[in-house]
């Protein structure tokens, strides 16, 4: 009798558990895609850029074909990167030098600070990208894909000039595009971050040098 | 090229060398991570409980 008992309110607990187990699955699952959605949602937000990005061999041409040309009562100015300001995005960074190393293909990269290649062109009134590297995270150049064109940064160098420059374009490329590297033309800023869902690309925003001083 | 007007070049052979850009990732997605685990975990529960009900159904079949 008392077997019997024991039996029969074991066999109606065992619907019961079922049931919590079966919703709790279901409440991790359904959880874990708002959760997610809205995690994919924001990240895919926060890269969305004000302005559609170009090709970056358009973008350069453009600025190739106003071909760098020295004019003899412009005297160059030139001066090694050491501090970076967009103030339309809120970045205020210091410049610190970036190198690459051929033998393990890599860069050296700060988490905090913005990096100056420093195998590209100084900031300079003549010739040539002046190209600075700095991760997409909060802080640093997370905010970049907001920039408007015509909106400016400021270039500080260790001689003391400010380097202004005016955004152009930015364009959205593969890590192997290294064409930049190639360019010869009037003088540029080149601000690089990643971007894509697993920041598996690269973003390249160009700048027109509008003023030196 | 850009030795004489520019800077010096610091890398083995010059920019020609370089074979990437710069990995500017961002910062890791914890909530991405986490609700990932709580979908793992939702799928696990559901997965041991219709293995039971399998294995339940058809012991006393």
């Amino acid at each position: 009798m008392n077997q019997k008992s024991t039996k029969s309110k074991k066999s109606k607990k065992q619907p019961k558990q079922n049931r919590w187990q079966l919703s709790a699955g279901l409440a991790f699952i359904l959880i874990g895609l708002i959760v997610g959605g809205i995690s994919l949602f924001n990240v895919w937000q926060g890269q969305r850029s004000t302005t559609k990005p170009q090709p970056l061999s358009k973008v350069l041409s453009h600025e190739k074909s106003q071909k760098a040309s020295p004019s003899n009562d412009q005297s160059l100015i030139s001066g090694t990167p050491v501090r970076i300001r967009v103030p339309s995005v809120n970045i205020d960074l210091n410049v610190i030098p970036g190198y690459y190393y051929p033998a393990t293909k890599s860069w050296t990269l700060s988490l905090n600070n913005a990096q100056y290649a420093v195998m590209t062109a100084k900031a300079n009134n003549q010739q040539g990208d002046t190209f600075i590297y700095a991760h997409a995270r909060y802080g640093v150049f997370h905010d970049l894909p907001k920039i408007l064109p015509g909106a400016e940064t400021i270039i500080t160098t260790d001689n003391g000039h400010t380097f202004t420059y005016k955004f152009q374009s930015s364009s959205i490329t593969t890590p192997d595009d290294t064409t930049l590297f190639d360019y010869k033309g009037k003088p540029v800023l080149i601000l690089q971050t990643c971007t894509g869902t697993y920041f598996q690309n690269r973003q390249l925003f160009v700048f027109n040098l509008a003023k030196v001083s | 090229m850009y030795q004489t007007v520019l800077g010096t070049s610091t890398t083995v052979g010059g920019a020609g060398a370089i074979a990437a850009l710069p990995n500017t990732g961002g910062s890791r997605n914890v909530v991405l991570y986490v609700a990932l685990a709580s979908i793992v975990l939702g799928v696990a529960i559901l997965t041991s409980n219709l293995l039971r009900f399998v294995a339940k159904h058809r012991y006393t079949a």
